[in-house]
């Protein structure tokens, strides 16, 4: 389903935040593409730079002294980065939007359901209040919420987890933005939940032709999901692969210890974790940030970092072994 | 196998609305008429979603919370009773909880922690400083980390000063309410190992509560799966996964997403009305998500019955009328 032609593509992005102890670099010269429809999974543990990396696109970390933002991001041929604020502001919404992890928490809690989306109509269309808040209805209709017409009339504490995190994705989705941003949009719902939330986010992306970027530590949910996968330790992405592909061969030691982590339902074994650093991880600019916790590694991953290197037709790896 | 502990048609209601005077006019019950018994040495699993009651089951257990209704038997003498005051010496169970991050006092160091329950179980400083050292080898940590405080450790190792926190006193049944859930994959993996090796050592029984399907088969011999308030399953851990008999396990099961691309799963798009109004509360609860539902689900409560080898469902499918099935009395 997904095209050849890029929607999105993040060339040589660096990002730095500043901490008692110096720079921080949170993501490390990162590289990758997103094609248009294209449904893209982003996994790595906490730390490992995927939501700052989310929030970048999206413009969120604004332009601040204490962070360092390096490389391009374009957007159907235009550079965010170098984007003026108002601008940013114009297309967030109308090319991209992005919905959070927590449901509740992001809707604002004076405003009932209705009037949330019927605003974004108002911004995004021009239309007037009456026409907007049809337009919400159909719009919480197209989610699939029951009774709409009632649950516009809501306020977001009366509804349940899933349910918010529905009206968040018909917010997301009011101007048909190419670009969806999800960012562990079912970490905090039950199973049954989150279930629902996937088929419902996979029905949109066949009905609308939407691209997703998923972010998530859950492999279950990516490999479920996904076309593609980026696996990504400490700001680098360290293995990208198609979803079937990243399964069935596991390349770097950190996806084969990610792997080996996870009780999967069905299957017996004792599972084996990888060993944890205590002090701070290498986040040098020439040692593979895999050194210290990788059972294979030689004197060359503390000299250099290695690069994505194809390993099987459309499977990239960051190590040294292959 | 001994059994440790026995829970008998344990119920816990919580007021949702009082009248002018303060007095309690609405109940809704967490936890109603739940009875299972665990054996020495055995883990038992508790599933279900936010809301089943598993937490309040957990704590009613360690005594944080007085049970509304039912007993709960430890060792043989009751220790929790709605009925009667209960005079026993409050038993040895321990908790692990699920956030590491706020279940460690931030201004105490490592070993004031550690030392705590040691002292109010008696010890004195000879022996107490011993089983700090043994302690710090079940959990891996040096004497050099004693002097540090919370805040200090990362969330996998402050799980497991909890963990070794609650081990301290020796007690032989503990209670983990969710531990892994707020741990990354790979320290997850490392705190369920550390839960298995140490039930192994130390002859350990558990009570784990979890929502996650995947963690719960790892580390459980027997699981219990409960909605709203009620078990609606209770078999064996390979039972369970294998021939799960009630349609909410189902569910459950069918709703973990696998990371294996030959198998893929087509969720179901359809909307599930999760919320009962006060008035839906008679008959199965289970009865507006049930895609089997019939028209006695409505009306009557079906009954916990055995269905298999150490095999209980509450279900009305499972149980015909015609079929002798045997109401199970625990």
């Amino acid at each position: 389903m997904a095209s050849t032609t890029n929607l999105l593509e993040i060339k040589d992005l660096s990002i730095k935040f500043t901490t008692e102890s110096g720079w921080l670099t949170a993501v490390d010269h990162l590289n990758l593409d997103i094609k248009k429809g294209e449904k893209l999974g982003l996994v790595g543990e906490s730390g490992s730079g995927k939501s700052v990396t989310a929030m970048t696109i999206m413009g969120l970390l604004g332009k601040r002294r204490d962070i360092a933002i390096q490389g391009q991001i374009m957007l159907e041929g235009e550079d965010l980065l170098r984007m003026k604020q108002d601008k940013i502001e114009k297309i967030r919404g109308r090319k991209m939007s992005m919905i959070f992890q927590d449901p509740v928490e992001s809707l604002n809690p004076v405003f009932r359901i209705g009037n949330l989306v019927a605003e974004a109509f108002m911004v995004q269309e021009k239309t007037d209040k009456k026409i907007a808040w049809e337009r919400a209805i159909e719009q919480l209709n197209k989610v699939r919420i029951r009774d709409p017409k009632a649950t516009a009339r809501q306020f977001p504490h009366e509804l349940s987890g899933g349910m918010c995190q529905r009206v968040m994705i018909a917010l997301a989705l009011v101007a048909n933005p190419p670009l969806l941003i999800a960012d562990e949009p079912t970490t905090d719902l039950d199973v049954t939940i989150q279930a629902q939330i996937l088929a419902l986010l996979k029905k949109l992306h066949q009905d609308l032709g939407t691209s997703v970027i998923l972010i998530t530590h859950d492999l279950g949910v990516v490999c479920q999901f996904c076309d593609r996968i980026a696996v990504m330790l400490n700001g680098r992405i360290v293995e990208l692969a198609t979803a079937d592909s990243l399964f069935t061969n596991p390349s770097h030691p950190y996806t084969r210890g990610l792997l080996n982590s996870i009780p999967v339902l069905g299957k017996k074994g004792r599972l084996e974790p990888m060993p944890s650093i205590h002090n701070q991880e290498a986040r040098g600019e020439n040692i593979c940030r895999f050194v210290h916790r990788c059972a294979i590694s030689t004197d060359r991953c503390c000299s250099a970092a290695p690069g994505l290197r194809e390993v099987l037709p459309n499977h990239y790896v960051a190590c040294f072994s292959h | 196998m001994s059994e440790i502990l026995r829970v008998e048609r344990l119920s816990k209601y919580f007021s949702v609305s009082r009248d002018v005077f303060g007095k309690s006019k609405h109940f809704t019950p967490a936890v109603k008429d739940v009875s299972f018994s665990i054996c020495r040495g055995e883990t038992l699993g508790l599933v279900g979603e936010s809301g089943c009651g598993k937490s309040t089951l957990g704590r009613m257990i360690a005594g944080l919370l007085s049970p509304s209704g039912g007993s709960i038997y430890f060792e043989g003498s009751v220790i929790a009773s709605a009925q009667h005051v209960v005079k026993a010496k409050k038993p040895n169970i321990q908790m692990v909880f699920q956030n590491p991050y706020s279940s460690l006092d931030p201004k105490m160091t490592l070993r004031g922690i550690l030392e705590e329950p040691l002292k109010i179980s008696r010890y004195n400083k000879e022996q107490c400083s011993r089983r700090i050292d043994e302690l710090l080898e079940y959990i891996d940590f040096n004497r050099a980390s004693l002097t540090k405080r919370p805040r200090e450790f990362s969330g996998g190792q402050r799980q497991r000063i909890a963990i070794a926190r609650a081990i301290a006193t020796n007690p032989p049944f503990i209670i983990a309410d969710e531990p892994v859930s707020s741990l990354d994959v790979s320290i997850q993996a490392q705190i369920l190992n550390l839960l298995l090796d140490l039930r192994k050592e130390l002859d350990l029984t558990y009570l784990f509560i979890s929502h996650d399907l995947g963690v719960v088969q790892y580390i459980s011999n027997r699981v219990i799966v409960m909605y709203l308030g009620r078990i609606v399953e209770m078999a064996d851990c390979q039972t369970i996964y294998k021939s799960p008999q009630h349609p909410y396990t189902r569910l459950l099961i069918d709703s973990v997403p696998i990371p294996d691309p030959k198998h893929k799963q087509a969720f179901d798009l359809s909307v599930t009305n999760d919320l009962l109004m006060p008035g839906q509360l008679q008959g199965c609860l289970f009865k507006n998500r049930c895609p089997e539902k019939m028209p006695v689900c409505c009306e009557q409560e079906p009954n916990l019955v055995s269905c298999g080898e150490r095999h209980l469902v509450a279900c009305h499918n499972r149980c015909p009328e015609n079929n002798a099935c045997t109401i199970v009395e625990i």
